[in-house]
């Protein structure tokens, strides 16, 4: 009997199999896609050995300096936001929950504003001057949230929401008050907090890398925490789980994973709401699948997307946001119908 | 009383201004089932989250075998010590295998991956609980029943000495008062489990409950066998209601009969 219970393991090995072939060839397809097409092949050979005599060398420019990087983002940010986003639902008991439900987004916005207003220049960690201060601001505004809501130990779900929401109107605020006053980089600004990966390089890749990888790592680690949580608090606090370490720990880090992707991305919409849900259908609530799943899910949707955005004005680039708010926001549209209201 | 595994002295709950109850004295054994009763608001479920250390009482100490409560970690108190929750308490999307493994999590911790003999004890309840079929189905496929068995169901995986159970007979038809009635004293009497439960219906108390501890206006009015607390001279004190007591035809029990006042009307054939 016992052995039955194993079963299912192949079944979702096969389902995680399937999703990352998918997502490879997704990355493949997108990276042939663009104002010069290259068939999968070329794409392949000039990934794999681009010094080579047959290796078609206009396709190893572009795809190496121009493509390869930003799509590799593309698919970081979006494994970054999906995994925080189905923690953050988790946690929450709310499946309309996203990584920046407790301000991260809004955070991020002031940050990145004021670091184009004043023109600063620091640079850390290979983060460029917007990156750092939005990545700061993203972590500064989950912390006032966090330290607003947190009475006496706890920081009950329904006071972390309704702080982030009300903190997050406040930034947004702010931010307009500033592009009200300063106008010549309105349209800097703009264009950041639409979200967008046009010209994203290298450099750009390897500072969010590090964060994102080891932010979802750690939340796979609380996966098993993250499923108690959803049961409600009374159940994991009677499964012997410390409410408040928990909670700061999932906190932390999705809210690092958001920063990490923020910065390098701008606000991206519903990748984060939407992913985790299209997981849960195919893997189930289990948090220790859903992460991991939701990451694969995450990934695939924003290379697409943003596939999609850089070809469908081309020669003009549209910001990946816009494109994933217009397609997201039906099916968040759809959830909200369908949930009917927040299960608490 | 022999070997008291819990004992509680002194106990008293407030909140804010509002006194729940003070000064409570109660043991509890191995192998025994006690129904706590009382009025709305006399502090049932709070006594009950005290013992399941999720809320801290102001006044007082619980003793877990002769150990103070709030000294032992966490974690070994959700290994001696389970709650089920009157509502809620799970995720819907979970599958009721999922639910039940995450009962193991006391005993494997966090991180480790459940172990054959952790699928071993989950299996078995799901056998014992009519739950083997619905092992793959996520919880909100299931009638409240049956998920109230998944709750109990999961609280048992933590294999407690001690099961507190709020109001575990709430919502339910009759045939599943009866099963959980029946499930409860299986646990008490052939595991050696100490069930303690919170109850609405005293006549449910009287049928299942090996003592009954009465709580009303922030005392403990009385503790004992059904026939000793379920009187009605306590009951009226307690509930503020006329009633009356009957026996039971079939068990030397006591019965609670209301008595509302009832207009006799003739409805036209």
């Amino acid at each position: 009997m016992a052995r039955l219970i194993s079963k299912p393991y192949w079944r979702d090995l096969l389902a995680f199999g399937g999703l990352l072939g998918l997502l490879l060839l997704t990355m493949v397809l997108s990276l042939g896609i663009g104002a010069v097409q290259f068939s999968p092949s070329e794409v392949l050979q000039a990934i794999i050995q681009p010094q080579h005599s047959s290796t078609n060398s206009t396709a190893v420019t572009i795809v190496w300096d121009l493509r390869l990087a930003r799509m590799l983002l593309a698919a970081l940010i979006g494994a970054g936001l999906a995994s925080a986003g189905a923690a953050f639902q988790g946690l929450f008991q709310n499946p309309l929950a996203d990584p920046f439900a407790i301000g991260a987004s809004g955070g991020a916005a002031l940050g990145a504003t004021l670091a184009i207003v004043l023109q600063i220049q620091w640079q850390w960690l290979g983060f460029s001057a917007v990156a750092l201060c939005a990545f700061i601001g993203a972590l500064l505004a989950v912390g006032v949230v966090y330290t607003i809501a947190e009475v006496g130990g706890q920081a009950p779900r329904t006071a972390l929401l309704l702080a982030g929401a009300a903190l997050s109107t406040m930034l947004s605020a702010t931010v307009s008050l500033l592009l009200l006053m300063n106008e010549q980089p309105l349209y800097e600004v703009f264009a950041w907090l639409l979200g967008g990966l046009s010209g994203r390089s290298w450099d750009n890749l390897r500072s969010s890398l590090p964060f994102v990888v080891l932010g979802i790592a750690w939340l796979w680690l609380l996966a098993r925490r993250i499923d108690a949580l959803s049961c409600g608090d009374e159940v994991a606090q009677s499964l012997g789980l410390s409410l408040w370490r928990t909670r700061s720990a999932v906190i932390a880090a999705a809210s690092i994973t958001t920063a990490a992707t923020v910065a390098n991305g701008g606000i991206i919409g519903f990748v984060g709401l939407i992913a985790p849900h299209i997981a849960r259908l195919l893997f189930g609530a289990n948090h220790a699948r859903l992460i991991p799943a939701s990451g694969l899910v995450g990934a695939m949707l924003l290379v697409l997307a943003d596939t999609t955005a850089r070809t469908i004005a081309a020669p003009l680039e549209l910001p990946v946001g816009i494109l994933t708010a217009m397609l997201g926001g039906p099916f968040f549209l759809y959830l909200l119908k369908r949930s009917r209201g927040i299960r608490d | 009383m022999s070997n008291p595994i819990l004992t509680i002295k002194q106990l008293g709950c407030r909140y804010g201004s509002r006194t729940v109850f003070e000064q409570l004295d109660l043991q509890a054994t191995k192998g025994e089932v006690l129904a706590l009763l009382g009025p709305n608001g006399a502090g049932k479920s709070t006594l009950l989250r005290c013992l399941a250390r999720l809320q801290r009482p102001q006044q007082g100490q619980i003793w877990l075998d002769g150990q103070p409560l709030w000294h032992i970690k966490p974690r070994l108190v959700a290994q001696q010590i389970a709650f089920a929750p009157q509502q809620a308490g799970l995720n819907p999307e979970l599958t009721v295998e999922q639910m039940l493994l995450l009962g193991r999590t006391p005993h494997r911790g966090w991180l480790l991956p459940m172990t054959k003999a952790d699928r071993a004890i989950v299996e078995e309840l799901l056998e014992r609980f009519n739950l083997a079929k619905y092992r793959r189905q996520s919880l909100a496929e299931l009638s409240g029943g049956e998920q109230r068995r998944v709750i109990i169901a999961r609280a048992l995986a933590q294999q407690p000495k001690m099961l507190l159970l709020d109001e575990p007979t709430a919502h339910l038809d009759l045939k599943y008062q009866l099963e959980i009635m029946q499930l409860v004293s299986d646990l008490a009497h052939n595991d050696g489990v100490c069930v303690i439960l919170t109850l609405h219906d005293l006549n449910q108390a009287s049928l299942c409950a090996d003592r009954i501890a009465l709580l009303a206006h922030g005392r403990l009015q009385a503790v004992g066998a059904p026939s000793a607390v379920l009187r009605s001279e306590l009951i009226e004190a307690a509930y503020e209601v006329p009633i009356q007591m009957i026996e039971h035809p079939n068990h030397n029990l006591p019965l609670v009969m209301l008595q509302p006042q009832r207009k006799e009307v003739a409805w036209p054939n």
